[in-house]
């Protein structure tokens, strides 16, 4: 004997229908799990019979809990409500970033801000201050024996150092060029900064 | 999952446009921010007035809710503060509790003791709420009975109530769909909700 087949498909949709509301109900006490529920909280919105089976299920919790909240139960507020949401427009907002992602973005604008600082000021006065990429390479190439005979001179008095430089001829017409500009030469304790602090000045005049 | 994390995915659909998804909050919390509001408004016509605003305030401001607290302590502040704009509002006087006092107050139980403000149509009708679920809590199964009262009044997980009644989860979410349903139906006439109405 056959089964009637528009019976069985009824009867598996009643099944369906059942288990449905046993998620929804497992949901409800937040005990479905995320993959399940996305697609049950769609079903819910979409399906007027799940709508009031979830409606009567809060009504029984508040119920459970206290009668006084149940006996509060108002379908007239709640049509009320419905009917005011029909006037309000739709929220299309922007979702709003969680605390973690907040945290990130403040870190990343931390450190962008540190490398511009970096930039702008440090990268200047090292260029100022330290020995030309050239000078360094070539010193690194220096032999042995000859970087120890350097080590020696190095170590010699400051006297010293200074008698062996070869002395610069001194132009008498530069002396006042020289000496307006002196800020700008190597010897300060911030000479890249200089600069910086003589606009500052001049900008106040 | 939790339910605080249910109640999160309703919210982002409303901030994705769903309004529903905003009608099944209202369904959810009504009659909580009806009971929370009687206890500061003796008027119940001022009092559904104010739900109303509540809500409908809550919906507008909810672009800004980021989850940070459970909904239902956001909208109890939004309630609040409604209720306090009404009575500056209206200068009306002193309402029978300070709206102070019940807004220091821990959300649960305590904050849900009958009030001064209770007529006697609400002492009526939870009385015959009181009645009809001690009467369809007797009629259920012991099994159904257990899962339901374990879950709604201890707050216990389903893995908790799982454990204390030796039986499967699955049994578990069983039971207490069955319950529900069982409750509901006993419910319905008395508070004047069909299974075929939308409130």
């Amino acid at each position: 004997m056959k089964a009637d087949p528009k019976s069985e498909s009824s009867s598996m949709a009643a099944e369906d229908a059942q288990s449905q509301a046993e998620r929804l109900s497992a949901w409800l006490d937040g005990e479905l799990d995320e993959a399940a529920a996305g697609p049950l909280v769609r079903q819910l919105l979409s399906t007027e019979p799940l709508q009031r089976k979830y409606r009567s299920w809060c009504l029984v919790g508040d119920a459970l809990r206290s009668q006084e909240v149940a006996a509060k139960h108002s379908p007239e507020l709640c049509g009320r409500i419905y009917r005011a949401l029909q006037d309000e427009p739709a929220l299309l907002a922007p979702r709003a970033l969680g605390p973690r992602v907040r945290y990130q973005l403040a870190s990343g604008v931390a450190v962008a801000a540190a490398m511009v600082v970096l930039v702008v000021v440090a990268v200047p006065l090292l260029r100022s201050t330290g020995a030309p990429a050239g000078l360094v390479a070539e010193k690194a190439a220096v032999p042995t024996a000859v970087r120890s005979e350097l080590a020696t001179r190095e170590a010699g008095s400051l006297g010293a150092v200074a008698a062996e430089e070869t002395p610069t001829e001194r132009i008498p017409r530069l002396d006042p060029y020289l000496q307006a500009h002196r800020d700008f030469t190597a010897e300060g304790v911030m000479p890249a900064a200089a600069i910086y602090l003589r606009s500052g000045s001049e900008s106040d005049r | 999952m939790s339910e605080r994390d249910a109640d999160l995915q309703l919210v982002r659909r409303v901030q994705h446009g769903d309004k529903r998804a905003f009608e099944m909050l209202v369904a959810k919390y009504q009659r909580r921010i009806s009971r929370l509001l009687s206890r500061m408004i003796r008027d119940p016509a001022d009092i559904e007035d104010v739900a109303q605003e509540a809500f409908i305030k809550a919906y507008r401001a909810l672009p800004n809710f980021r989850g940070e607290s459970a909904f239902y302590t956001w909208l109890y502040r939004i309630a609040i503060n409604t209720a306090k704009n009404h009575f500056a509002a209206q200068a009306r006087r002193a309402p029978t509790v300070a709206a102070g006092d019940v807004e220091d107050q821990e959300i649960g139980e305590e904050s849900l003791r009958l009030s001064d403000s209770a007529t006697p149509d609400s002492l009526y009708q939870s009385k015959q709420v009181g009645l009809a679920v001690n009467r369809a809590i007797e009629q259920l199964p012991e099994d159904l009975r257990t899962a339901i009262v374990l879950r709604e009044l201890e707050g216990l997980s389903y893995d908790e109530i799982a454990a204390a009644m030796n039986c499967p989860v699955g049994t578990v979410r069983s039971r207490i769909f069955r319950a529900r349903e069982a409750i509901a139906q006993e419910l319905r006439p008395l508070l004047g909700t069909r299974e075929d109405e939308r409130w």
